[in-house]
C-alpha cells in the first residue's frame, strides 16, 4: 500500500482524469524505454526523472477497444511506479473516454476506472474477453481456484458500467506485460538514485526489486540498511530478507547483536517472525 | 459393486497386564455405538494417532454420544480421556465436554489440556456386565475425544505418541497384521474426483478394482463435506467425468449433497468396483521398489484389511501411498531457477529466489443465513487474536491458511483449527452489527479442503514451462485451458489483512497438456498417482489441480492400468512400448461403453 499512500493524497483532478503533480512538469526529463512498439506493449514507454527522487514510468497509450462489432479509439496517459505497479492515468485533451453507447464518462466513471486499474488481482486478469458478455449462468460463482465463466451481473463491480470492453482492455494493458518490461528496465537502469527510491518505498514490490540486485557481500556491508528495512515490519520483505540472512551473515556476532538490539523496536508480529529464523536469546 | 458392511460393534477391549492382574479397558471414541451429534474425524491419524470424535456444533451443543461396554470384574475404575484443548490461552477452553458412566456424569470438565494427551476424569464403581458410557458436549465448539481408558490402577496411560500405537494395539489385543486379505487387479486409495475417475476407467476395461476412501461419502473436496464445485474441462473423458462432477453452484452450497448421490450411484453401477468407504489406508509395503500390499483400517470399527494387487494408484492428494512405499516426493515452492519458472510480472510471489514452504493453503468453507427468530452466538474470546476486528458472514476460496512454518500435512490440525477460529471470530464480529440478530451459522466445514501438499515424482515433472509453451507431448493424456493460478497470503502484501485470507495470481496460457509420464512414480515400479499429488512443481500444480483436470488424470491412469495388466508390464513400459495403443484408448474414451 505504500506507494498508494505516497501518491493518493496528492491526486488532483484534471480534465476528468487523475494526475500526479510533478508528473506533467517532469515529462521533459524523460528517457525512452520502449521506442519500437513490440508485441507485448505497442506504445512508447518513458522512464521519467530517473535522476530525481521520484522517478516513474509514463506512456501515452493509443488503442482500439472493440466489442463484437464496433471499435473505439482510446488515448490515455498512464503512469506506473518503478516496479511496474499502476499509479494513475490522465485523459488526453480531445480524447475523453466513452462508454459502449458513446456516452461520455462522468467523474464517477473515471474514479471507478482508476480503482479497477489499481486492483492488481482483478477478475479481469483471469477471464477471456468473450466472457464479458456471458449472461446465462444460473447462479453466482466464486471459484477462483478456477474462475471459469463469469456472468455479466457478477462482473458488474469489476468494470465501469457500460464500458466493460474498455475496462477489460485497459486493465490488461496497464497491468499486463508492461509490468515485466518496466521491472526489467528498472533493474537495467540501476542508478543510485533509483535504488534509493526503491529501498525507501513502502511498497514491498519496490523494495524486493532492489534487494534482488544484492549479493551476499551487499548484505554484509550494508547490514544497517537491512536492519532499517526489517524495522518496517513488511512481511514479504522480511520473509525475503530472512531467507537471505543465512550462514556467515548471521554467525557474525555483531550482526546478531544488532538484530537483538532492534527487537524492542519491532512490532509483535515482526518479532515473532524473526524469532522463527534468528536465535535472539 | 459389493458393499462392505461393517456392523457397528461396541468395542470391548480388555487387557490383563502381565502379572499385575490389573484390569484395564480402552474404548475408542470413534467406535461408539451412537455418535449423537459428534462426528468422526480421521484427518490427523498420522499426527495424533487415531480417528477421534469431534463436537462440531458451530456453537450449539451437540447431542450426546454413547456406547455400551462389558466389565469382567467389578471394582473401582479410574477414567482417563484422551483429548486436547485446541485453543489454549487466558480463557475457558472452547471445546469442553464431560463423560458419563451409566448415566452418571463425572464432574471433571474435559477438553482443557494443551496438546493431545490423557486427562483424568475421575473414578467410578462398575459392576460386572454391560455398562454404558456417554460423551456430553458442553460448548458446541469442537470438543474432541479420541479414546477413553478405564483402569483399576491409578496409573496414567501411555502419553508418548511414538509408543502409543503399540500400546493401543496391545491393549486391544490386535496384531499389526490385517486378518482379512483381498486381492484385486488395481487398488486405488483416495476417492476424490481423481480416484473415482480412475476406478471407473479401470473397471470399464475389466479390471477388478478396489477404491479405498477414508470418508463415508465420495468426492473429496467436491463432496458435501467440503463443498467445492468442479472446474476445468473434460478433455478426453467427458462421459466418465460427467458421472462424478458437480454443477456450478457457489462453493459451500448444500447442493453438493445431490452430486454426492449421483456420484455414488454411478460408481455403484460397476460390479467390478469394490467400494471401501470410511476405510483409511495406513501403510503400503514395498520390496525391491514394488508395492506388494496396502493396509487399511475401518475408521469406526478398527477392522483391518490387507489389499494385494499388481498395481496401485495414489489419489490421496497427500501422496500417502507413495510415502509409505518409499516413492520420491516433493514439497514446497521450488526456487525459481530449479525449473526456470521465474515470471518477472509477479516476482517473489510467483516463484521465490530461494525455495520455501509457502505452498497454497488449506481452507474451510462456511456460510450463514437469516433465520426466523433471534439467534444467539456466544462470545469466542479464543478466536479474537486471530480475527481482530474482521467481520464476515460467509467464506469463499479466499479463506485459506498457509504459513512457511506450518506443514500442510504435519500441522494440518493446527491449520484446520486456525480456520475454525477465523470463522467463528469473524462471524461473532458480524453478529455485533445492527440488524444481524437473526443471522445464524448455516454450515461450517470441519474437514480441511486442501490444495497442495506432497507431490510424488514421476518420469516427467510437470512445470510452468510446459504450460507457458503449451507443450503438446506425445503422451498428452490430460488437457486443460483454465488460467493457471497460485495463491499467496494477503498479509504478505498488506499488513492490515488477517492471516487467513489469500489472493490469487493468474497466468493465461491457452491450452496446455499433462503427459502420462507425470502420472506414475519414478522409482516405485507399480505405482500410479493422479490428482493433486501427481508429479509437478508448485507452479505446475497451479493449473491442473482443479477437479475435472484431476479427474482426467484419474481416468488416464485407469486406462493405463488396463494396458499394464494386459501385457503384464510396468506403468513406464506403457509409455515405452505401448504408447500408440494406450493413446488410442484414451482418445476414444468417450466412445467406450
Ligand atoms: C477452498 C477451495 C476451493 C477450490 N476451488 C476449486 C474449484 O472451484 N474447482 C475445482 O475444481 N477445484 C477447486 N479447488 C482445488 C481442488 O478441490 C483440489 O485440488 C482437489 O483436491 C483435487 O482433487 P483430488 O481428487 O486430487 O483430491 P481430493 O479431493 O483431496 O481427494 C483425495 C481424497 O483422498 C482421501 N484420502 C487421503 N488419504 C487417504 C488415505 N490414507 N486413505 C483413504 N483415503 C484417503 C481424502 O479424504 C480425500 O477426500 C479448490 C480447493 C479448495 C481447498
Amino acid at each position: 500500500m505504500g506507494v498508494y499512500k505516497e501518491y493518493i493524497c496528492l491526486f488532483l483532478w484534471i480534465s476528468g482524469g487523475l494526475l500526479i503533480p510533478g508528473m506533467s512538469q517532469n515529462r521533459e526529463d524523460k528517457d525512452l524505454v520502449l521506442g519500437i512498439p513490440e508485441e507485448k506493449f505497442a506504445h512508447p514507454l518513458y522512464l521519467v526523472g530517473q535522476k530525481t527522487d521520484s522517478a516513474f514510468y509514463y506512456s501515452r497509450i493509443f488503442t482500439p477497444v472493440c466489442d463484437d462489432s464496433v471499435c473505439n479509439l482510446v488515448k490515455l496517459d498512464v503512469y506506473w511506479n518503478l516496479a511496474g505497479k499502476y499509479l494513475s492515468f490522465d485523459t488526453v485533451p480531445g480524447f475523453p473516454l466513452t462508454k459502449n453507447d458513446h456516452q461520455l464518462f462522468v467523474t464517477r466513471d473515471y474514479e471507478k476506472l482508476h480503482s479497477i486499474l489499481q486492483d492488481e488481482y482483478s477478475v479481469l486478469s483471469r477471464i477471456e474477453k468473450n466472457e464479458l458478455v456471458q449472461t446465462n449462468k444460473p447462479e453466482k460463482q466464486d471459484g477462483v481456484d478456477g474462475y471459469s465463466g463469469a456472468t455479466a451481473k457478477e462482473l458488474k463491480q469489476d468494470v465501469v458500467e457500460g464500458a466493460s470492453f474498455s475496462s477489460f482492455t485497459l486493465w490488461n494493458l496497464v497491468n499486463g506485460d508492461v509490468r515485466e518490461i518496466i521491472r526489467k528496465n528498472t533493474i537495467k537502469q540501476y542508478l543510485p538514485k533509483i535504488e534509493q527510491q526503491l529501498l525507501k518505498s513502502h511498497d514491498s514490490d519496490m523494495v524486493l526489486l532492489a534487494l534482488k540486485n544484492w549479493n551476499k557481500e551487499d548484505y554484509c556491508s550494508r547490514f544497517d540498511v537491512i536492519l532499517e528495512l526489517i524495522k518496517r515490519g513488511d512481511a514479504l520483505v522480511n520473509f525475503y530478507i530472512l531467507k537471505n540472512l543465512q550462514g556467515d551473515i548471521l554467525r557474525d556476532k555483531s550482526n546478531q547483536q544488532s538484530i537483538k538490539n532492534i527487537m524492542p523496536q519491532l512490532d509483535e508480529y515482526t518479532r515473532a517472525f524473526i524469532k522463527k529464523y534468528v536465535d535472539t536469546k | 459393486m459389493k458393499k462392505i458392511l461393517i456392523g457397528l460393534l461396541s468395542i470391548v477391549l480388555f487387557s490383563c497386564q502381565s502379572g499385575e492382574e490389573i484390569k484395564s479397558l480402552l474404548i475408542e471414541a470413534e467406535s461408539f455405538d451412537e455418535k449423537g451429534g459428534w462426528s468422526v474425524d480421521p484427518q490427523f491419524v498420522e499426527q495424533m494417532g487415531s480417528p477421534y470424535l469431534i463436537a462440531h456444533g458451530m456453537g450449539s451443543q451437540v447431542e450426546d454420544a454413547s456406547t455400551s461396554f462389558m466389565i469382567e470384574e467389578k471394582g473401582t475404575y479410574h477414567v482417563w480421556v484422551r483429548t486436547k484443548d485446541w485453543a489454549p490461552g487466558n480463557w475457558e477452553a472452547p471445546g469442553q465436554f464431560k463423560v458419563s458412566v451409566n448415566h452418571m456424569e463425572l464432574s471433571t470438565i474435559l477438553g482443557t489440556r494443551e496438546e493431545w494427551g490423557w486427562q483424568y476424569a475421575g473414578n467410578i464403581k462398575l459392576e460386572k456386565g454391560t455398562n454404558t458410557l456417554g460423551l456430553i458436549d458442553l460448548t458446541g465448539f469442537n470438543g474432541r475425544c479420541d479414546a477413553i481408558y478405564l483402569s483399576q490402577h491409578k496409573k496414567e496411560p501411555e502419553q508418548d505418541n511414538a509408543k502409543m500405537v503399540q500400546w493401543r494395539q496391545k491393549l486391544r489385543n490386535e496384531s499389526s497384521n490385517s486378518s482379512d486379505k483381498k486381492e484385486y487387479d488395481l487398488v486405488i486409495t483416495g476417492g476424490g474426483l481423481a480416484g473415482c475417475a480412475a476406478a471407473i476407467a479401470a473397471a470399464e476395461q475389466g479390471l477388478k478394482t478396489a477404491l479405498i476412501h477414508d470418508r463415508p461419502v465420495l468426492g473429496g473436496n467436491a463432496s458435501n463435506e467440503i463443498r467445492v464445485h468442479t472446474l476445468g474441462i473434460y478433455g478426453h473423458f467427458e462421459r466418465i467425468l460427467k458421472m462424478i462432477d458437480t454443477e456450478h453452484y457457489p462453493n459451500g452450497s448444500p447442493k453438493a449433497a445431490q452430486e454426492d448421490e449421483k456420484r455414488l450411484k454411478n460408481i455403484q453401477k460397476y460390479k467390478n468396483i469394490d467400494l471401501y468407504l470410511d476405510w483409511r489406508a495406513h501403510n503400503a509395503n514395498s520390496n525391491d521398489n514394488y508395492i506388494s500390499h496396502v493396509d487399511a483400517r475401518h475408521n469406526q470399527t478398527g477392522e483391518r484389511i490387507r489389499f494385494k494387487a499388481p498395481y496401485f494408484v495414489d489419489c490421496t492428494g497427500d501422496g500417502w501411498i507413495g510415502y509409505w512405499a518409499g516413492a520420491e516426493r516433493m514439497y514446497g515452492r521450488e526456487s525459481s531457477d530449479t525449473y526456470d519458472e521465474h515470471w518477472e510480472q509477479h516476482g517473489e510471489l510467483w516463484s521465490p529466489e530461494k525455495a520455501d514452504n509457502f505452498v497454497m493453503g488449506s481452507s474451510l468453507l462456511w456460510r450463514s443465513h437469516k433465520v426466523d427468530s433471534t439467534y444467539v452466538f456466544p462470545e469466542v474470546p479464543w478466536a479474537m487474536d486471530v480475527v481482530g476486528g474482521y467481520a464476515a458472514k460467509e467464506g469463499s476460496w479466499k479463506w485459506e491458511y498457509s504459513d512457511n512454518d506450518l506443514h500442510q500435512v504435519d500441522d494440518a490440525e493446527q491449520i484446520r483449527d486456525h480456520m475454525l477460529k477465523a470463522i467463528y471470530g469473524s462471524f461473532y464480529n458480524e453478529k455485533q452489527k445492527a440488524g444481524n440478530d437473526s443471522l445464524s451459522l448455516e454450515w461450517v466445514g470441519f474437514l480441511l479442503g486442501k490444495r497442495e501438499s506432497y507431490r510424488l515424482v514421476g518420469d516427467h515433472v510437470y512445470n510452468f514451462n510446459d504450460v507457458k509453451n503449451n507443450v503438446a507431448f506425445r503422451d498428452s493424456v490430460v488437457v486443460e485451458e483454465r488460467a493457471v493460478d497460485v495463491h499467496f497470503q494477503q498479509y504478505l502484501e498488506k499488513a492490515h489483512k488477517p492471516d487467513f485470507l489469500s489472493e490469487a495470481l493468474f497466468y493465461r496460457s491457452g491450452r496446455y497438456y499433462v503427459p502420462y509420464r507425470s502420472l506414475y512414480s519414478k522409482n516405485i515400479n507399480n505405482l500410479f498417482m493422479a490428482g493433486r499429488c501427481f508429479s509437478c512443481t508448485h507452479l505446475g500444480l497451479g493449473g491442473p489441480r482443479v477437479m475435472l483436470t484431476t479427474g482426467q488424470m484419474g481416468a488416464a491412469v485407469g486406462y493405463a492400468a488396463s494396458i499394464c495388466k494386459k501385457y503384464n508390464v510396468k506403468p513406464r513400459e506403457v509409455y515405452e512400448k505401448y504408447l500408440d495403443e494406450y493413446m488410442a484408448l484414451v482418445l476414444s474414451s468417450d466412445k467406450h461403453k
